[in-house]
């Protein structure tokens, strides 16, 4: 089997280098063959337990491997079947049994999906052996049980209502393949066997990914025969890459990218409207002036949020005044705080609080969006001190205590629980955990919310939560970063929704001719 | 024999102490491993877990030990994250890297060589002064912005060269066409300082009585420059190059991310932002040794070239 495809692909990258040097573009030769060739960042490891980069390994990850549910495509972030066809919640919500489906074969003929090769994937993640970084993902498991050979059991240690989104598409929620990781041994990271609609070809970390179309996929066939992801690191060399027709697809990371591609008639760009990544302000409470409501109040009203999206992400950006984005599983919408800096300033004056000079530690990658708060703080006699710091130092000081303000950054599972939990809980307090807020005034509907298992209860809970976040304003959510990409005219349908890998979907792209 | 031992007693030492100096500075960074993988949202038990995992729980000096220990009998760890044997990452990536500072050096010497020669031969004539201006343009010029500069003009424009990667495996002509714009932009910043070093000890050898001796002699002229100006003039350039070598191997790192090439200095890249300690340990290990063995190797090729100092 490996024989031919070599060879195959031998051809192709011949003939597609031909092509590069005789300054045709790659799209010629998809006229042929319907393939694509995408920019991707550094790729650590395709294997489950050790995927790092949810944007750059997720976007590979989604098209080879499944999870037990996924998130539907669309504005919602819906939970939908994927290699389970439904499950039901037993003994008070301890206890999850998920029907799979049976018509799932694994890739390189490692035969049928089983309910054994979700226990084996779950307690691989889970043995400490594994050293996996995914591992939290199922911390409340108390064990995996084969019912059949089509039905598991999960057993919870706690009542849990937000467990369904631990076994979606989400890094640790993706199935592995016993018999292959059996076969393969430490190998197994470099080709991974999954049951997506593309199976891996070749697979050179560090250079270049080449997967192509399963045929014996479960769901609809992939129209595309064959997608190559090339690491560029560089995103100017992406872009000559892409306009020079060597590169089908690029990730846009700035404004001028994002405007430039907006005008090109040869050229889709791409935006979500909805994603799972937030940025936001977050006080530390535990610290005069900021334990008092009235002054973070103040800072809302003193944020002019709109320019500084404007400003940075213009099209890629979308103001927010909730914690958890539009689109997630308890969303609501909540009180927004209109930029009037004249009330701002009244408000400190009112909260006795006069010339305030204080600090925001933020990574360097944010410095320009840093720049303009401390202008517009300055509007209303706040010296705003910025402190620069590279993302590792940022991490740590994330579950610290020295910040005034720290920017934040939430890439999470859509999940209200996702978003809340980890940063509002009081439980999650540094050195604990992440709650640089200090924050401690939902944690009852948190609770409760984890354990209410009827829909519309729960929402009505995280809506009340989101409320009273909005009116406390522990943190000031700035903006939601949305997924963006350029294209070429002629590649159709692709997904640019589907979360929280934050990655293009190329499952039902094709080349139109 | 002889030369091998003064080779080892002398590489050993240094070596040992530039890891050292590695160990102490990569752990006196802010930030963890087990921070850089678990991300902002990484609880307190999640990092202590993994921290316990990787070993950093230890005291600083058990961890040395630890290290010191294993790096001694070659067993250099595993990258933290890939999970793969980090010295065999680096020394599968290595031939990339190390074809890219040959040809740098390759491109130095055909290029700064001649144009050295050159400029002090038509000492204070256009050509002097039309290659001092091209060298110190090339020197000034952030390494960044000329690769990008010359993907805009020689591939993007004119599409002479691909723009990314490093060729097909198994396809030397690919290869070297891609490996032309690389080692152009990693060269360019040591043109000027070779140029300038060759016209410098030129000048002063062309001064020098044997030179007038040889004209004296009825020699003719390029063989007096050749011959006996330039073979004299080497002596430095030659330590220059060899050094030289050296600070390729650590420019090779922003070469590699601008076009995308693989090799060790992407993978320390990545390695340093992730805080994968063996990862950079093992990648900066290699480039000591490299460094060491090429100026040993320096040392000894000025001996053979310079029969003075021989031993």
């Amino acid at each position: 089997m490996t024989e031919i495809n070599r060879r195959d692909l031998l051809r192709g990258s011949a003939a597609a280098g031909a092509l590069a040097l005789a300054g045709l573009p790659i799209e010629a030769l998809a006229a042929g063959v319907q393939q694509l060739v995408v920019q991707s960042g550094a790729l650590n490891s395709l294997d489950p337990a050790h995927q790092i980069s949810a944007g750059d390994e997720g976007r590979v990850a989604i098209l080879v491997s499944n999870a037990l549910l996924r998130y539907a495509a669309g504005d919602k972030f819906d939970l939908v079947p994927d290699l389970a066809t439904g499950y039901e919640v037993g003994d008070g919500g301890k206890t999850y049994t998920f029907k799979l489906r049976q018509d799932v074969q694994w890739h390189g003929g490692f035969g049928k999906f089983t309910a054994r090769d979700v226990k084996w994937s779950i307690e691989r993640i889970l043995d400490p052996a594994t050293k996996s970084r995914n591992a939290g993902q199922f911390k409340d498991v108390a064990g995996v049980d084969i019912v059949d050979d089509h039905t598991v059991r999960f057993r919870l240690k706690e009542p849990s209502a937000v467990f369904p989104h631990a076994v979606a598409t989400f890094r640790g929620g993706f199935m592995m393949c016993e018999a292959a990781a059996k076969a393969q041994g430490a190998d197994y990271g470099k080709m991974v066997i999954g049951t997506g609609p593309f199976m891996l070809e070749k697979a050179v970390l560090d250079q270049e990914i080449v997967l192509k179309r399963n045929d014996a996929y479960f769901g609809d066939k992939p129209k595309l025969e064959k997608i190559t992801f090339r690491v560029i690191r560089e995103s100017s060399t992406a872009s000559l890459a892409f306009e020079r027709g060597q590169l089908d697809l690029i990730d846009v990371n700035d404004r001028e990218q994002t405007d430039r591609y907006a005008k090109d008639p040869k050229s889709t760009l791409m935006i979500s409207s909805v994603t799972t990544g937030l940025y936001l302000l977050t006080f530390n409470t535990a610290k005069a002036p900021f334990d008092k409501k009235e002054v973070r109040q103040a800072f809302q009203h003193a944020l002019n949020k709109k320019a500084i999206v404007d400003a940075v992400y213009a099209q890629r950006g979308r103001v927010v005044d909730s914690v958890v984005p539009p689109g997630v599983e308890g969303y609501t919408e909540v009180k927004s705080y209109p930029y009037n800096p004249e009330l701002a300033k009244k408000m400190l004056a009112d909260a006795g609080v006069k010339d305030l000079k204080c600090s925001l530690t933020v990574p360097t990658s944010y410095q320009r969006e840093a720049v303009m708060i401390q202008a517009q703080l300055k509007q209303v006699g706040i010296t705003l001190d910025i402190k620069l710091i590279d993302r590792p130092t940022w991490f740590r000081a994330l579950g610290q205590s020295e910040h005034d303000i720290i920017w934040n950054a939430h890439f999470r599972a859509p999940a209200a629980d996702a978003f809340l939990y980890p940063s509002y809980h009081s439980s999650n307090q540094p050195p604990k955990g992440t709650n640089c807020a200090f924050y401690a005034g939902v944690d009852e509907l948190i609770d409760k919310a984890r354990v209410t298992f009827d829909e519309k209860a729960r929402t009505d809970l995280y809506a009340q939560a989101l409320r009273r976040i909005a009116e406390d304003s522990p943190a000031i959510p700035l903006t939601l970063e949305l997924n963006t990409y350029v294209t070429r005219k002629s590649v159709k349908d692709i997904n640019v929704y589907r979360v929280p890998e934050n990655a293009p979907v190329l499952e039902r792209a094709y080349i139109e001719k | 024999m002889g030369i091998l031992i003064r080779f080892l007693s002398q590489a050993l030492p240094t070596l040992l102490g530039a890891v050292t100096i590695l160990f102490l500075l990569l752990r006196m960074i802010p930030g963890d491993p087990a921070q850089a993988m678990l991300g902002a949202d990484a609880t307190a038990a999640d990092l202590a877990r993994l921290r316990q995992d990787l070993g950093l729980d230890q005291p600083l000096w058990v961890q040395y030990g630890v290290f010191l220990r294993s790096f001694v009998v070659g067993d250099w760890g595993n990258s933290i994250v890939t999970k793969t044997p980090a010295l065999e990452r680096v020394l599968e990536a290595l031939p990339s890297t190390l074809m890219l500072c040959v040809a740098a050096i390759v491109l130095i010497i055909a290029i700064s060589l001649p144009a050295g020669v050159v400029s002090a031969v038509r000492r204070d004539s256009w050509v002097d002064y039309g290659v001092s201006l091209v060298v110190f343009l090339l020197m000034s010029m952030p390494q960044f912005w000329l690769g990008l500069l010359l993907l805009l003009v020689l591939s993007y424009w004119l599409d002479w060269f691909p723009i990314f990667g490093a060729g097909e495996a198994g396809d030397l002509l690919s290869q070297l066409h891609h490996l032309v714009l690389p080692s152009l932009t990693l060269a360019a910043g040591f043109l000027g300082l070779v140029t300038r070093l060759t016209r410098s000890s030129m000048l002063e050898v062309l001064g020098r009585d044997y030179v007038r001796t040889a004209r004296a002699k009825g020699l003719r002229e390029p063989v007096v420059i050749v011959k006996h100006a330039l073979r004299n003039a080497l002596l430095s350039v030659v330590t220059v190059i060899g050094l030289t070598m050296g600070q390729l191997l650590g420019g090779a790192v922003i070469v590699e991310v601008v076009f995308a090439r693989p090799g060790v200095g992407t993978m320390i890249w990545d390695a340093i932002l992730q805080r994968d300690y063996p990862q950079v340990q093992a990648g900066v290990a290699v480039f000591a040794a490299l460094f060491i063995a090429t100026n040993f190797l320096t040392d000894l090729l000025y001996g053979l070239l310079n029969p003075r100092i021989r031993v």
